[in-house]
């Protein structure tokens, strides 16, 4: 009898993945490493990520550019389609990398010891990005990316702004169905199907702008209320990306929509679900206990693939802060107290709130 | 805000303009033509407003005018009616290689006649044919359920909403919403004057009256002012007391020295408790070498 060796199954060395710990999915950063933690490490490959849009859609589209900014640096492909802009728009207005990141530095510590609250020196930091994920990187959204990174073999575009229907497809939305078509045949000409044999394996990434905005309407096809041609359209592309070595973000204006249960059968059809909500506009900008964030972030959904349970964070009480190079997802904290007075009104606006971040 | 937009100083590529039957839109349409005829040729497309009331005594060279009357067309089939594809009718004029921009006075009719998200796709194309400037379009409000203006909103760049007019020494008050490209957001309610020719001669931030007298009030009184001691600190006291090394601070310097004081020294306390020694193993205070 002899004993023979367990030898590892060969596995797949794809740049700008990581196997998950927790089962056995590949992940993909979605280039918020914070983002990452908070969905289980990375964005499983083969799965879709919805970002429920803000009313403004303005971080929405960020989080859309920092997922198609992180497949351009590792080398992916990257298939964008939008309506309400010309995809080739969105590629020019990615945000450029930065080569040592924020996040790896130490801050230097010393000058803000703690004099007075001495007791909490020895508290660990509360970190926001674990150390050690191997993926993702950080972007400079003041600058936009060199064009000499985007390689043109590896990019694809479905500009449906300026289409006109032309074939009818009784299934759905001529629009939809022009988009499905257009991914399943990138999937095919650039072999990314997990039955094909491939030597070297890449991944594919979609990015889909404004999904199911006005703009995506065609006339003639059935009004809006009962139109099915959104969850067909999911159905078919959840079922496309299962069988091949591709993920997808897509932003949609759920906000638009009156109906709540258009909402939550689009949300049964995305694996995870991120719903933004900027205080941009509304009267939280201007209260003291959000002052040093964005917006909310509500998880809705959290993607278990291979599991029974996703994994659950520590809380549901999420921010997100945007600094120049920095897009975090944080815990929600009150600020400290520092004014002079005691309590802590609603309306008490901040009047001195200018950052460089301001647009 | 309000006046740098109709004055093209402000870019905003798609302007809606909404209003009810209490409050007219109409005039502040008026100096919106009046203002974009005299930079760019200006295709003027009326629905429901006779275009020359429209354009009053503007210099109307650089406008073209697009009637749309004979809803069922019994003069004969007409280029422009209720049903067109304002896409592809502005894709098909003879254009020029210059500039224009489209004002459309009131699209309640066309989105009766066809759909809300209809529209909105064709003022999304419209507004990204190469040429086009700016396009100004015109809503009224309580004619449509909220979805439909929500949607519009979504589609325009610049949402202007008439409002009722308080203060009777301007033309009329507004609520702006400025979606910049940059992805700033302005939100203010505005007062605006126009003169006789509609232009806008001024246009400042409404402030209601509640929030006027915060003002007045909000300078606090400090209690710090009028008294008989010194209640502050200079500077150079604020540094003595900085430098002051507090008894409960532990820091590593302190314990160190304590160390090498009692090592130097040469005696070492071994010291064994025994049962009878009531040991306590917790430092509440933390300020014990324990």
């Amino acid at each position: 009898m002899s004993f023979q060796k367990k030898t590892r199954s060969k596995i797949l060395q794809i740049p700008g993945t990581k196997p998950s710990i927790l089962n056995n999915t590949l992940l993909i950063s979605s280039g918020v490493p914070s983002l990452d933690s908070l969905i289980g490490g990375g964005l499983p490959v083969g799965s879709v990520l919805l970002i429920e849009e803000d009313e403004f859609a303005s971080y929405s589209q960020l989080l859309l550019k920092y997922f198609i900014a992180e497949g351009v640096i590792c080398g992916h492909h990257v298939h964008i389609s939008s309506a309400d802009k010309t995809p080739e728009q969105i590629l020019q207005e990615l945000p450029d990398p930065i080569v040592n990141d924020p996040g790896t530095s130490k801050k230097p510590t010393g000058s803000d010891d703690m004099t007075i609250a001495w007791r909490y020196r020895n508290l660990p930091e509360v970190q926001s990005v674990p150390s050690g994920s191997t993926i993702g990187h950080y972007y400079d959204i003041s600058r936009t990316m060199d064009s000499s990174f985007i390689t043109a073999g590896k990019t694809s575009f479905c500009d449906i702004s300026q289409c006109d229907a032309s074939s009818k497809s009784p299934f759905m939305n001529p629009h939809y169905s022009k988009l499905l078509e257009s991914i399943h045949t990138c999937i095919k000409d650039h072999s990314f199907g997990v039955t094909t044999t491939q030597t070297e394996r890449n991944i594919l990434r979609i990015g889909l702008h404004s999904l199911g905005s006005p703009q995506w309407n065609e006339e003639g096809w059935l009004n809006e209320p009962n139109d099915p041609s959104l969850f067909r359209f999911l159905y078919c592309l959840r079922s496309l990306l299962r069988n091949s070595f591709a993920a997808c973000l897509l932003t949609i204006p759920t906000h638009l929509y009156e109906d709540s249960g258009f909402v939550g059968r689009i949300r049964n059809l995305c694996d995870s679900v991120i719903q933004l909500k900027a205080f941009e506009g509304s009267d939280k900008e201007k209260n003291p206990a959000f002052k040093e964030y964005r917006g909310l972030v509500n998880c809705v959904k959290l993607p278990h693939l291979n599991s029974l349970m996703p994994l659950v964070p520590d809380t549901m009480d999420l921010a997100f802060k945007l600094r120049r190079k920095k897009f975090t997802i944080e815990k929600l904290h009150l600020p400290p107290e520092l004014s002079e007075t005691a309590s802590r009104s609603q309306e008490d606006p901040v009047l001195t709130r200018k950052s460089k971040l301001d647009f | 805000m309000l006046k740098e937009i109709i004055r093209g100083q402000e870019k905003a590529p798609i302007v809606m303009i909404e209003d009810n039957l209490d409050s007219s839109g109409v005039p502040l349409l008026r100096s919106f033509i009046r203002n974009m005829s005299q930079n760019v040729k200006l295709h003027l497309v009326t629905y429901e407003y006779n275009p020359q009331s429209l354009l009053c005594d503007f210099d109307s060279s650089a406008v073209q005018l697009h009637s749309v009357g004979d809803p069922l067309q019994w003069d004969g089939p007409a280029a422009l009616h209720l049903g067109t594809d304002l896409h592809q009718y502005f894709e098909s004029l003879p254009h020029s290689n210059e500039e224009f921009s489209v004002v459309i006075d009131c699209i309640s009719r066309p989105i009766h006649h066809k759909s809300t998200s209809h529209m909105c796709r064709q003022i999304g194309m419209i507004s990204r044919l190469p040429k086009l400037s700016q396009i100004v379009f015109m809503i009224h409000s309580d004619l449509h359920e909220m979805s439909t203006t929500c949607l519009l909103e979504h589609t325009a760049s610049t949402g202007i909403s008439i409002l009722p007019l308080i203060d009777q020494t301007y033309t009329g008050l507004c609520s702006v919403l400025h979606k910049r490209q940059s992805g700033k957001i302005t939100r203010l309610k505005e007062h605006y004057m126009l003169n006789a020719s509609f232009d806008v001669i001024e246009s400042e931030e409404f402030k209601p009256i509640s929030q006027m007298l915060n003002i007045v009030s909000d300078a606090q009184p400090n209690p710090a002012a009028n008294l008989t001691f010194n209640l502050s600190l200079s500077d150079k006291e604020k540094q003595d007391r900085s430098q002051l090394v507090l008894p409960y601070v532990h820091n590593k310097l302190k314990s160190n020295e304590g160390q090498v004081q009692i090592s130097g020294a040469g005696a070492k306390i071994f010291y064994q408790p025994d049962e009878a020694d009531d040991f306590d193993e917790e430092d509440p205070d933390e300020d014990l070498d324990i």
